[in-house]
């Protein structure tokens, strides 16, 4: 005959749960009548389950279809935004290189004055040219920013972090 | 604790040189007209020695006068320059979280967000100073700036400005919770 205790014990917790039909629901109670140790093991069982009760409730997931979109809205913002300052870039290289042109053909101006103008142009394409290259390698962090991930004027971000004092 | 002290912003080489070749290029082309004109020669079609004038004190306001004005921590509060661009000041109390940033000033050199003001030169060395309750800035000296959460600024000197700027909020938050 099989040990009462390996009978019993795996029982203990759908006996807790109210989850045993009543013929071994009977066994159960009958054992645990006459045996301390399965009372042990039931009384805790009970504790585990009280202690569980406890608990703060988790927070709730956010929506993993709204973190998706959000996402993908600041993906689709940062190429945007790249893609605009590479236009505005080469809109103001290529008219920075007309003046240069027109500068150079303009023979009736004298020479000081027309290699002053295309210095001017030349020095202006070189700082502008070194800025863009500073937007455009910190433009993924652009997106952080409310105008780009839809964020309502006057509301509080929650993805930005801050060092506390 | 009540000494002022001032921070630079442009002393730093990517701001020098940045800003420095920026305001050279934009000023060279005024100048060299006002040369020709001077020499008693002809403008180039379309340019006038009234309006290359004020485009030379328009462009040096704008381009120059930032080189010649810093940032200040006084006593109570925090007061930011950028030359006739900007000016403006944050009591310490009003100051929320102070933290080196890597975000970048896209609005250079001054630029309004819906939460946030950027005031640099050049996107280097930022410094993102975080307001308890919004706060509005007047743009220009002049024309009113919607509220704004957030503060951006450049210094050299960033990890002592942070450290200096800090010490003294904390200090106007300990004097505060003592009234």
């Amino acid at each position: 005959m099989a040990d009462p205790h390996e009978t019993v014990q795996p029982l203990l917790s759908a006996y807790l749960d109210g989850e045993l039909e009543t013929e071994r629901r009977r066994l159960v109670e009958a054992h645990l009548a006459a045996c301390p140790v399965c009372q042990e093991t039931l009384a805790s069982l009970r504790a585990a389950d009280d202690a569980l009760a406890t608990l703060a409730p988790t927070p709730a997931v956010p929506p993993m279809e709204h973190e998706f979109r959000r996402r993908l809205r600041r993906r689709s913002a940062r190429s945007g935004l790249a893609a605009s300052l590479v236009a505005i870039f080469a809109l103001t290289a290529w008219s920075l290189l007309l003046e240069l042109k027109k500068v150079v053909r303009h023979k009736d101006m004298p020479l000081w004055f027309r290699l002053t103008r295309a210095l001017s142009a030349l020095l202006l394409l070189a700082s502008l040219s070194g800025l863009f290259r500073e937007l455009l390698r910190d433009v993924r962090s652009l997106a952080e920013y409310a105008w780009l991930s839809g964020e309502k004027r006057g509301g509080e971000r929650t993805h930005d972090r801050y060092d506390s004092l | 604790m009540t000494d002022t002290i001032r921070y630079s912003y442009t002393l730093a080489p990517k701001v020098a040189w940045g800003w420095g070749l920026m305001t050279l290029s934009l000023l060279l082309r005024p100048l060299s007209a006002l040369a020709l004109a001077a020499r008693g020669r002809p403008l180039p079609e379309k340019e006038t020695v009234q309006g290359t004038v004020r485009d030379t004190i328009l462009l040096a306001g704008i381009f120059v006068s930032p080189f010649f004005t810093r940032h200040e921590l006084r006593a109570d509060r925090l007061v930011l320059r950028q030359g006739l661009n900007f000016g403006g000041s944050i009591r310490y109390r009003d100051i929320a979280a102070v933290h080196a940033t890597e975000r970048t000033a896209t609005g250079f050199p001054l630029r309004l967000y819906p939460h946030t003001l950027f005031l640099a030169l050049w996107p280097v060395n930022l410094v993102a100073i975080r307001l308890r309750r919004p706060q509005s800035f007047r743009l220009l000296h002049l024309v009113p700036g919607w509220k704004v959460r957030e503060v951006v600024i450049n210094v050299d000197q960033r990890d002592a400005f942070i450290t200096d700027l800090r010490r003294r909020v904390a200090a106007a938050a300990e004097i505060g919770e003592a009234r």
